[in-house]
This record gives C-alpha cells, sequence and structure tokens, in this order.
C-alpha cells in the first residue's frame, strides 16, 4: 500500500513539471541569495584573516605610535637594554602598481632576523649561503613579493618593479618570489610585498622611524608582568595594544554593514519559503479528491501527514542543492562587490580570497531544508485534518479561511504592535530591530485576506462596469479562491513592498549625502593624493607643497587637513585636524552647537566637533570631555559641537590644525582645497598648481564639481551590493507569482470549460486569464505602497541610525512608487501568459471529461 | 518514495563530502612557503672578498678586531670551570660574523647593513647533566650587533666580549664576557696565561685544496677565568680555565668535506693540545687535518694526520636524528701521549639553525708513562640528519 501511495505522490509530481520546477527553483534562488551573502561575508572576513595572518603573524600585542610612528632607538633600547627578544620592527605602508592598476600590496619592511617566532613564513627567509636573502638587506631598494600576484602582472625575480605610495613612485628590484606551500598561503602572500627594514625606512622617508613593534607576551602571570614591565618602558606617544583586540576592532567596524546584508538575504528565504507554502497548499488542494479516497480506502492521517511532508522534503533537499550551486556561483561575484565596499569605507584589503565556508554551506542546507518543511508543516496539516468526506468537497478550504478572517486580522494587528514595540526597544541591537521588522512584514502580511476581501468588493462595481461581466467574473474568482491567491498575492507584495523599502532608503541617503555635499564643497579645487580607500585618505603629501600653493598668485586662500586613524582602547578613532576659513567652515551642518562662533575657539583653545555617528556610537555628548592619545601623551578635549559628516560611519573628531600639530608631531597634509582669485578659472587654477608640484609626484585636482561627481560615483558603487539584493528579492518574488498564479489558472481548467461550453470565446478566456492575474498584481502593488514606506521608515530612522549612526531626510520618490506598482502588475500579467495561452486552447470536452 | 528521498539524502551527502574536501584543503593552518630568489642573486659568490693565500704578520690590537673584508670570521669562547661549591660546568660562547656583501654601501637608514652576526651560547650542568644552549641573530648595524677594535669589543644585542682594558690587549689579552637569555646568564673575567698560538703554517690554515681555502687562525689556549653562573635564579661563584679561537677566512672547506672533529684539550700537567680532523664525505679523515701541541711555556708544536691516531670508543644517537662519535682514544707516538676523551654527558647536541654537538669532555692521559688529567672541549659537526 505505501508504494502506491508513494508511487501516486511522485506521478502527481511529475505531471505538473513546471509547478515543481518553479517550485525547486524559488527554494533554490532562496537559498542560493543567502549562502552566496554568507559565503561573500565569510571569504571578505577570511581575506581580512589572512592578511591578519601575513601581516600581524603570531604577535599577541603591537606598540603604535601617533602620527609618525615609532623612533627606531626604542626597539632597539627594549629589546637590548630590557631584554624584550621576543619583538619585531615593522615599517609597513600600503603601495599600489601603477603597471597593474586597482592592486593594493602592503610592503612590510621588516628585520628578517629578528621575524622567525613572528611570521613563520618569513622565518625560513634564509639570508645567508647558497639561495639565500642577503642581498635583501645588503642592497638598497631590493624587495620580494608573492609568486602568484608576481606572474598575474608579470613580474619575474629579478625584475624592476615601480610602485607608489600617495603620490611618489620608486623603483625596486624584485630579487626574490614567495611561493605558498599551499592555495590558503598563497592568497595570503598575494598581497605582501616584503623589503629589508632598512630599504623601507629609505623608500618612505622615514629613517628612524618604525610604524609598528610587533611583540609576543606569552599568556599567563609571566606574561601579564612582562606586559607590565614593557607599559612602563613606553614613551608617553606610544602605547601597547593586543593584536586581537586590534583585530576585533577592524572586524567591528565592518559588522553593521555585514549584518544589514546577511538581514538583506533572509528577506530573500522568506520570499522562498511563502513559495513552497504555496506550492504545497496547491498540492493539496489539487489533490483534495485524491487524498479523500485514500482516506476513504484506509490511508492513516500520518501516512498522508508523511507523503506530503515527503514531497516537500523532496522539493527542499533538490531545491537546497541546486540553490548551494547558484549560491556559490553568485557568491564568487559578491564577494567582489563586498570587498570593494569594505576597501571603500572601512579598510584596505589587499587580499581578495574566495573560500568556500563549510559553515555557510551548511547554513544553506539547513535553512533550506527546515524552512521547507516548515511552509509544508500547514498545508499537511490541513490534508490531514479533514474527515474523507470533506477532503472531497472543494469549498471547505474557502469557508475555513472566511471564518477565520477575524482572526488573522487580528493577528495581524497583534504581529504589527509587537513589532512596532520591539523597534521602540531603545540600544543600538540590530538584532532586535531586525526581528521587529519581521514581525511587521508578517503582520501585513496577515492583513492581504482582509484588505483583499475590502478591494474586491470595492472594485466589483468597477471592474463590472469596466470589463461587463467577465470583469465581474474575475473579481468574483479572486475573492472566492482566497485561500490561493492571497498567498501570492502576499509573497509578491512582500518583494515589492520590499524593493520599496530598500529604493527609498538609498535614494533619501544619495540624496541626503548630496545636499550635504553640496553645501560643503563650497572651495573652486580640492588638491589629494591618490588614495587607496574612497572615503578616507589614508595617505599624505609634502607640507611645503601646499606651502607654494598659497604663495601663487592664482590662489586667494588655501584651506588643509590632515586625517589620521588612531587606535584607542575604545576602538578606531578618526581624528581630523583642520585649518579652514571661517567661510567654509560657517557651511559645516551642525546638528548641536554654531559654526561660526565655534570657528576661532576651535582654532586655540582645547575644544573639538564630533561628527554625528562619532555622537551616536560613543555616547557622546556636547559639553563632555574626550581623551585623545597623542604624540604627547593622552590629552583631554571638550566636545563644544556635532556636526553633520556623511564620510565616515566610524565618526570623526574635528580640531585645529594649529591643535592637531601641537600634540602631534606631523606636519603632512591629508587633503587641501583652494578659493581662486577672482579672474582665474579652475583650468587655470590647476596650471599654476601643477607647475609647483614635486617633481614625479602625482596629486590629485579635482574641481568641486568633479568631487561631487566622484563622491557620488563611489556612492553607488557602495550600494551596488543592496540593488543586488534588491534584485534578487524580485527575481524570487516573481518565481513565486509565476508558479502560483500558474497553478492557480491550471486548477480552473474545468471551470473555464464550463464557460467556453456554455459560449465563452477563447479569446475571452484569456482576457479573464489576464484581467485576474492584472488584478491580483494591482492588489499586490496597492498593498506593498504602505508596506514598503513602513519598510523604508524603518531602515531610515532605526536600521540605518543603529548601525551607522547617520540622520537622513526622508526623500519621497515618485518613481519609486510608480516602479512598484508597475513591477507588480507586470509580475502578475508575465505569470497570466502561459496560463491564458493553454487555457483558450484548451478543448472543453477533454477539460470536462473528469466530470 | 523513501527510497528516492534516501537517493537525495546520499547524493547531498557525496556534494557536502566533496565540497568540504574542498575546503578543509584550503583551511590548513598557518601560511606556509618557500623562496625563489632570483639566479644571479646567490650568496655563494666569493668575488670581491679577502682571501686567505699566504702567511701575514700578525698585530695587536688591531687582529683582534674584525677583518669585514673576509666573508667569516668568529670569537670562539670554551671553558671548564668549578664552582665555590664543587659543582663542574662547562660554557661556550660565540660570536660569529658573516659578510652579506664584500662592501658597504652608503645608506640613509641605520639600519643599513651587510654584515650578519650569530651568536652561540651554551652551558653545561654537569652534574645534573643539563645541557642548555641558545643562538640568535642580528644585523652588523653597529647598534644591535657589531665588532670594533678601539675599545676592543664585539656584540650581539646584549651579549658581548670586551677587552679588560685597552692596554690587555697584546699577545695576551684580557676579556669580559657576558651572554645570557631566559634563566640562564654567564658572566666571566678571563686573563690569559700564555701568549698567543698561530696556527697552521703561521697562522695560516690551509683548510682545503686550492689557494685561498684557508683561513687566519690563532688560539689562546689557557686563559684564566673566574665569574659567575645563574642558572634558574641560582647563582655559582666559579674559576677556571677558558680556550679562545679566532678564525677568519672567505672560504675553507672543500667541496667533498661535509665536517670536522675538533678536540681543545687543557691538561693537568699545563700542557694543551688542539687537533681537527676534516672528514671526507666516504666518512675518513682528510689530509688537511692537523693540530698543534703547546708546552708549559706557551711554544707551539703542529703535527699533522699522519702524526697520530683518533680512534672512537663510543658513539651517540641523537634523539632528533643522527648518530656521534662519543668518547675516543687519541695517540701521539713521537710524543708517547696516548689520552682518553669521554663526554662528561652525552647530550651536549645545540639544537639551532644548523645542528652540531658541543661539549664538555673529561680527559685521562699517560705521557711517557706519567698520568695525568684534564678537561677540554669538542666540537663535531656534519652529524646531524639533513
Amino acid at each position: 500500500m505505501g508504494k502506491i501511495v508513494n508511487r501516486s505522490s511522485i506521478r502527481y509530481l511529475f505531471r505538473h513539471p513546471w509547478q515543481l520546477l518553479l517550485s525547486v527553483l524559488g527554494i533554490a534562488m532562496g537559498v542560493a541569495v543567502v549562502v552566496a551573502i554568507d559565503l561573500a561575508n565569510q571569504s571578505a572576513e577570511n581575506a581580512f584573516e589572512l592578511s591578519m595572518d601575513s601581516v600581524s603573524g603570531k604577535a599577541t600585542h603591537q606598540i603604535i605610535g601617533g602620527s609618525a610612528g615609532l623612533p627606531d632607538s626604542l626597539y632597539r633600547h627594549l629589546r637590548v637594554k630590557h631584554g624584550y627578544r621576543e619583538t619585531a620592527p615593522m615599517v609597513e605602508e600600503y603601495v599600489t602598481i601603477p603597471q597593474s592598476p586597482g592592486r593594493t600590496l602592503i610592503l612590510l619592511g621588516v628585520d628578517p632576523f629578528a621575524e622567525r617566532p613572528f611570521r613563520p613564513y618569513l622565518g625560513n627567509l634564509r639570508v645567508n649561503g647558497e639561495g639565500g636573502l642577503g642581498p635583501l638587506v645588503s642592497r638598497p631598494a631590493t624587495a620580494v613579493m608573492g609568486g602568484v600576484t608576481a606572474r598575474e602582472i608579470g613580474v619575474a625575480a629579478g625584475d624592476s618593479l615601480e610602485i607608489q605610495f600617495g603620490p611618489v613612485k620608486r623603483k625596486v628590484l624584485v630579487i626574490g618570489l614567495l611561493e605558498g606551500e599551499d592555495q590558503r598561503s598563497n592568497e595570503a602572500l598575494s598581497g605582501v610585498m616584503l623589503t629589508d627594514i632598512a630599504t623601507a625606512q629609505e623608500l618612505f622617508g622615514m629613517p628612524n622611524r618604525l610604524s609598528r613593534i610587533d611583540v609576543i607576551i606569552p599568556e599567563g602571570e609571566i606574561g601579564e608582568q612582562k606586559l607590565a614591565g614593557l607599559k612602563k618602558l613606553l614613551p608617553s606617544s606610544a602605547e601597547i595594544i593586543s593584536s586581537r583586540s586590534r583585530s576585533a576592532m577592524m572586524t567591528q567596524m565592518t559588522s553593521a554593514f555585514k549584518l544589514n546584508l546577511t538581514a538583506l538575504s533572509l528577506l530573500t528565504l522568506i520570499v522562498g519559503m511563502f513559495l513552497i507554502y504555496n506550492t504545497m497548499t496547491f498540492s493539496v488542494v489539487q489533490r483534495r479528491q485524491l487524498i479523500g479516497l485514500m482516506r476513504a480506502i484506509g490511508v492513516t492521517r500520518k501516512e498522508i501527514f508523511r507523503i506530503i511532508l515527503g514531497e516537500a522534503l523532496l522539493m527542499g533537499i533538490a531545491g537546497t542543492a541546486l540553490g548551494i550551486l547558484i549560491g556559490v556561483l553568485l557568491g564568487r561575484g559578491l564577494v567582489e562587490l563586498i570587498s570593494r565596499t569594505i576597501n571603500d569605507l572601512y579598510f584596505v584589503l589587499t587580499v581578495r580570497s574566495f573560500s568556500l565556508s563549510w559553515l555557510s554551506l551548511l547554513k544553506g542546507v539547513g535553512l533550506g531544508i527546515i524552512a521547507t518543511v516548515l511552509a509544508a508543516l500547514k498545508p499537511a496539516r490541513e490534508a490531514t485534518g479533514t474527515t474523507p468526506r470533506l477532503a472531497l468537497s472543494r469549498s471547505t478550504e474557502e469557508t475555513a479561511l472566511r471564518d477565520k478572517l477575524p482572526l488573522i486580522s487580528a493577528l495581524s494587528i497583534l504581529a504589527i504592535i509587537a513589532g512596532g514595540a520591539l523597534l521602540m526597544i531603545p540600544g543600538k541591537n540590530l538584532v532586535v530591530s531586525y526581528s521587529g521588522i519581521l514581525l511587521l512584514i508578517i503582520g501585513f502580511t496577515l492583513f492581504t485576506p482582509a484588505v483583499m476581501v475590502f478591494l474586491s468588493k470595492l472594485l466589483k462595481p468597477l471592474a463590472s462596469g469596466m470589463f461587463g461581466m467577465l470583469g465581474r467574473m474575475a473579481v468574483q474568482g479572486i475573492s472566492s479562491q482566497m485561500s490561493r491567491t492571497t498567498v501570492a498575492v502576499a509573497a509578491l507584495s512582500m518583494a515589492v513592498a520590499a524593493t520599496v523599502g530598500v529604493g527609498t532608503m538609498v535614494g533619501s541617503f544619495r540624496t541626503t549625502v548630496i545636499h550635504w555635499l553640496e553645501a560643503r564643497l563650497s572651495a573652486d579645487i580640492y588638491i589629494s593624493a591618490p588614495s587607496r580607500m574612497q572615503r578616507r585618505p589614508d595617505t599624505t603629501m609634502d607640507p611645503a607643497f601646499i606651502e607654494r600653493i598659497g604663495d601663487l598668485p592664482e590662489i586667494a586662500s588655501v584651506n588643509m587637513f590632515r586625517s589620521l586613524l588612531l587606535d584607542t582602547p575604545d576602538g578606531a578613532m578618526h581624528v581630523i585636524g583642520s585649518q579652514l576659513s571661517k567661510d567654509i567652515f560657517g557651511e559645516f551642518q551642525f546638528k548641536e552647537g554654531d559654526p561660526a562662533a565655534l570657528w576661532a575657539p576651535l582654532q586655540n583653545e582645547m575644544i573639538v566637533v564630533i561628527s554625528e555617528p562619532y555622537a551616536y556610537h560613543h555616547n557622546v555628548k556636547v559639553g563632555e570631555r574626550l581623551k585623545i592619545p597623542t604624540d604627547h601623551g593622552e590629552q583631554t578635549f571638550q566636545v563644544a559641537g556635532i556636526y553633520y559628516d556623511y564620510v565616515s560611519d566610524i565618526g570623526t573628531v574635528l580640531m585645529g590644525l594649529k591643535n592637531y600639530r601641537q600634540y602631534w608631531d606631523d606636519h603632512r597634509i591629508s587633503g587641501a582645497s583652494v578659493m581662486l582669485t577672482e579672474e582665474v578659472d579652475a583650468s587655470a587654477g590647476m596650471t599654476a598648481i601643477r607647475s609647483v608640484m614635486n617633481p614625479g609626484e602625482e596629486i590629485l585636482l579635482r574641481s568641486n564639481k568633479t568631487l561631487l561627481d566622484t563622491t557620488v560615483e563611489v556612492f553607488n558603487q557602495t550600494f551596488m551590493i543592496t540593488n543586488v539584493l534588491r534584485l534578487l528579492a524580485i527575481v524570487v518574488a516573481f518565481i513565486g507569482v509565476l508558479s502560483s498564479l500558474m497553478a492557480l489558472q491550471l486548477e480552473r481548467r474545468r471551470e473555464q470549460a464550463v464557460l467556453r461550453a456554455n459560449g465563452v470565446t477563447p479569446k475571452e478566456i484569456r482576457r479573464l486569464v489576464f484581467l485576474e492575474t492584472g488584478i491580483m498584481g494591482a492588489f499586490a502593488g496597492i498593498l506593498a505602497l504602505p508596506m514598503g514606506t513602513m519598510l523604508s521608515y524603518v531602515l531610515i530612522y532605526i536600521i540605518n541610525k543603529r548601525s551607522f549612526g547617520w540622520t537622513l531626510q526622508f526623500v519621497f520618490d515618485p518613481a519609486i512608487y510608480w516602479q512598484a506598482i508597475i513591477l507588480a502588475l507586470l509580475a502578475a500579467l508575465i505569470a497570466g501568459i502561459y496560463p491564458a495561452i493553454r487555457m483558450g486552447n484548451a478543448s472543453p470536452a477533454l477539460a470536462l471529461r473528469e466530470e | 518514495m523513501y527510497r528516492y528521498i534516501s537517493g537525495f539524502i546520499v547524493l547531498i551527502a557525496l556534494l557536502s563530502g566533496g565540497i568540504y574536501w574542498l575546503s578543509s584543503h584550503q583551511t590548513a593552518n598557518g601560511i606556509r612557503s618557500s623562496i625563489a630568489v632570483a639566479e644571479a642573486m646567490g650568496n655563494t659568490d666569493t668575488t670581491g672578498y679577502d682571501r686567505a693565500i699566504k702567511p701575514i704578520e700578525f698585530r695587536f690590537p688591531r687582529d683582534h678586531g674584525p677583518h669585514p673584508g673576509f666573508k667569516t670570521e668568529w670569537w670562539y669562547f670554551t671553558g671548564n670551570l668549578t664552582a665555590e661549591s664543587g659543582e663542574r660546568f662547562g660554557y661556550q660562547f660565540t660570536l660569529f660574523r658573516s659578510a652579506l656583501s664584500p662592501q658597504k654601501i652608503d645608506r640613509n637608514s641605520t639600519w643599513a647593513a651587510n654584515q650578519l652576526y650569530m651568536g652561540h651560547f651554551a652551558v653545561s650542568d654537569i652534574d645534573n647533566e643539563k645541557f642548555y644552549f641558545f643562538e640568535r641573530f642580528s644585523r652588523g648595524d653597529e647598534q644591535l650587533a657589531g665588532a670594533r677594535t678601539h675599545p676592543f669589543r664585539v656584540w650581539l644585542e646584549d651579549w658581548y666580549c670586551e677587552a679588560v682594558g685597552e692596554d690587555s690587549l697584546n699577545e695576551m689579552p684580557g676579556f669580559n664576557i657576558r651572554a645570557g637569555q631566559d634563566d640562564v646568564l654567564l658572566e666571566l673575567t678571563m686573563e690569559s696565561e700564555k701568549p698567543l698560538v698561530l696556527q697552521g703554517d703561521q697562522g695560516l690554515s690551509q683548510k682545503g685544496p686550492g689557494s685561498g681555502n684557508a683561513s687566519y687562525y690563532y688560539s689562546l689556549t689557557r686563559l684564566k677565568a673566574a665569574g659567575t653562573v645563574q642558572i634558574a635564579g641560582k647563582t655559582y661563584q666559579l674559576s677556571g680555565n677558558s680556550w679562545m679561537d679566532r678564525e677568519w677566512s672567505t672560504s675553507a672547506l672543500g667541496e667533498d668535506q661535509v665536517g670536522w672533529d675538533w678536540f681543545s684539550l687543557q691538561f693537568s700537567d699545563g700542557q694543551e693540545l688542539m687537533y681537527y680532523q676534516l672528514r671526507k664525505k666516504d666518512g675518513s679523515a682528510d689530509k688537511f687535518s692537523k693540530g698543534i701541541m703547546v708546552d708549559k711555556d706557551g711554544i707551539g708544536k703542529v703535527f699533522y694526520r699522519d702524526e697520530m691516531e683518533l680512534l672512537v670508543k663510543d658513539y651517540w644517537e641523537s634523539p632528533l636524528g643522527g648518530r656521534y662519535p662519543s668518547g675516543w682514544t687519541l695517540n701521539v707516538p713521537g710524543e708517547d701521549l696516548s689520552i682518553t676523551v669521554m663526554p662528561f654527558f652525552k647530550n651536549q647536541e645545540l639544537d639551532v639553525a644548523v645542528r652540531y654537538w658541543e661539549g664538555a669532555v673529561s680527559i685521562d692521559g699517560q705521557r711517557n708513562g706519567k698520568p695525568f688529567d684534564g678537561r677540554g672541549y669538542v666540537e663535531l659537526t656534519g652529524y646531524a640528519d639533513q
């Protein structure tokens, strides 16, 4: 008996191949997006860890200095005088390779003789004897680099290679290639260039300075004593931080970004779950007679339940397997986008790695199969819940749904209230916020049947007026088959709402940033060194060059700033020392405080102004005191104002350049802008500036218009991944709508045959089908608008604020709303094509034979 | 139905297994690599370096200091000491200099260097049969490591050897040495009891065939040493004898020489014996093996391999691989001298970049029928498995 029952199940599935295929595809897409995002996140994390591995190695701690690193005498002092032998000096700098644009390497200037305990991959860097690397130490401007990278850019051992850092270009002789023993090692080494410490000091023009000192401190009491002893020996400009906390800080910077991506990917899976639920419901509804028959001849409820769940499981497994394959392929593309965003916003990733994380795939398998089974539970219960006689009846479902309508609507309100309450909980926990969003979405979705009943009633006279009997029939058809139509409409409206929400959020973000930039960019020409990061300059220029610009007759005034990223026990702190004219500073938009009144004291007094994200992340208010580690020890500044800033979500602390130079022994300049005299135009100004550049250096000169354009471009790049996810959610929803509408229409074959038999023409049948799907699409669109608006509010005012600390203006863009409705209609109409053709062409006699 | 499901599950399991297999290969621990150096960058070339071709006139204090024109050089101290409380110790302290290029280039960075220094330091706690050894490297940037003549000092971070006083830096010099790491620290002051002896042909010690395959080599065979050793927080007041070898060269060993057995023996009758036997690939002794016998007044007499007989009495298997000779009989028929040399304990192997055995030995001997004893040091290289 069991065998026959199983066979009937298989037969059923294969007799509806389209439905089967679309369901599997729906699950596959949901799983694929989740897996892809997870893989891409993991790969970015892995790339980060690999680069940390190659750069920090086994160092447990790092001694870091202020703006100009550390004096190298400190290292010798610690090592020789105080016996801290598990130490290694390091000069590091990111360099680009002009002959291979877009590639960034980290150049590590090391003392090979101190390396063994730290970077074992350098430990076998034999310096003496045959094949040894003596020349790396004894010959100036020599380097070693990863073999894979060298081959990619066409460099062999013995070749000369040009490198660039900031504006400066230098040539190094590649005397050896580092070949990893496995893929992981090769990936880690692909971002590394290695020189002797003397060479690095000479290349970067920092004799007697180190970027940092790596330290290994053993665990336990002895280690703590050592650490305490070491701390006492450090000058006030230096501090020791643990590598773990440093890398945790870096990971922390990106965690909100990654969490948001994961949340978006889960949305796709939820849409996918709707799809499965829908498919399973249909398969149960369509086999009502069969199930009733089976029950009548003695098949138990348990067996029926097992069959339905078994089918779901089967589809789940197939969909998951397919989804993982697609996800891996998709992930490869997404990791590129994610790495780019991390690079633009947070820190330089020298390693580009795609790794198949076992855990990510497992998550995909788990989510895919569990989601399928969960979605199928209710249909399976329904199939077994009915008595044999009732199961044969078709209207049971509808009556049940109608009866439950008040209950469902009550639940919906409850979910919305609960979601709202969760979102109201103050704090910065994103998981709680997203749970709130999920509840809101569920709440809105549960409203679907009630809204549909309401809209149908509203629409019926209108439809019959416009399309006559067919119009009335179409509306009637939708509302009388609520159990089937609701889910499809809900899934579509959810996906469309997501695009409205995300679209409005991104649009608001862009508009806010552009407005802010337009107000801020009031100078004529902007001067900077090429930087690897888009949002925060991490390169500097020669201050003498800026001085020479100031002396040019074409220049009316020069503004400049120095930007420095500090490691503090509280996390990263982005300090800006800024010398701005009163006019330009006056353009700053302040949340609290008055720029005009703050301009003078900012130059002379111990005060700073902080950006909004900084105030938000660190809970700092105006009037409070901020401790900042400087080259002359920790200094206390008073916070005098909070300004709007959309450059960095880490947040910035801004002070006068004079103050900066008093506490940091650093006169380099990160960026400058100039106002030209009346009669000079931008291109003449640029020519004048170029004439005083240091020879051989590369400096970027941009007009405020170009700078605005580039910034907007960077912005668009940053949100590329968000848009990709939004698109994917629509694709999944589209598949869902396609599958459910098709099933719905196919199921109504007999009904339509009756119509045909009664004289309705094939053309009219086709119109009926399109009318029905079109109306459903319109319902989904209408439902999506409030849900999308709600979503965009939550994304802008809660998620974005809690993730990044930015206040955005809500910008209502009617285009997004129109697009949403068109999208929903289009999806629905396309879904109607196949059923319309089949229905129209079907022979009524054949369809009626079932009778 | 269930057959299909189990089929799918097997499929998934296979797929997952495959992916796991693929991914597990990528997560091997740590970054491991090797390096391929451009051929022209090899470091074996001897062009541009000074060579030991003919005997020279040694001048002091100049020749106590470094000879950076030669590729390799060392200041090599060994010694046997006894604590006031009776415990016996042996020590080795060596500073090696190795040139990375013949000439130093003038550069901006204070780290710039063309010399590499390596230090080996070992203490043998004879009564407890415990062996402590340390190795360190540094660039010769004159700050972390370096060597100079005025005032004489060779150092590698906080390990050093320096002249007791500028006046002492003649053919009977005095030195202070200090070396320590972890919980072992040795500080000694020593004074030469005999003038230095020139090894080989007036200080030119031929090591292999061909002109220039030789070193300049002199020894201080009996330095009176006193000082302290600290081991694990316990301090011992020591006195005893030390031996110092000074050697510099650009290339020494020939192609088929694999290592050497080197003996520095201090007899209780006031004489010393140095002998090194260069070993060929087939295990036989090379004809360039030789030694010197130093009498009570410090007069040295060179003798060659065919004038003496070295017999191995015992062997020791290193737990790290390799079998070392461990106990010898040494006969010099022309002197009517026969001695037995035994390590105080077997495991005095230094597991350093190039693994070797160097340890304190005890001596029992007879000359012209008269018995004597003594202590010394033996170095065995080229036995460790590569």
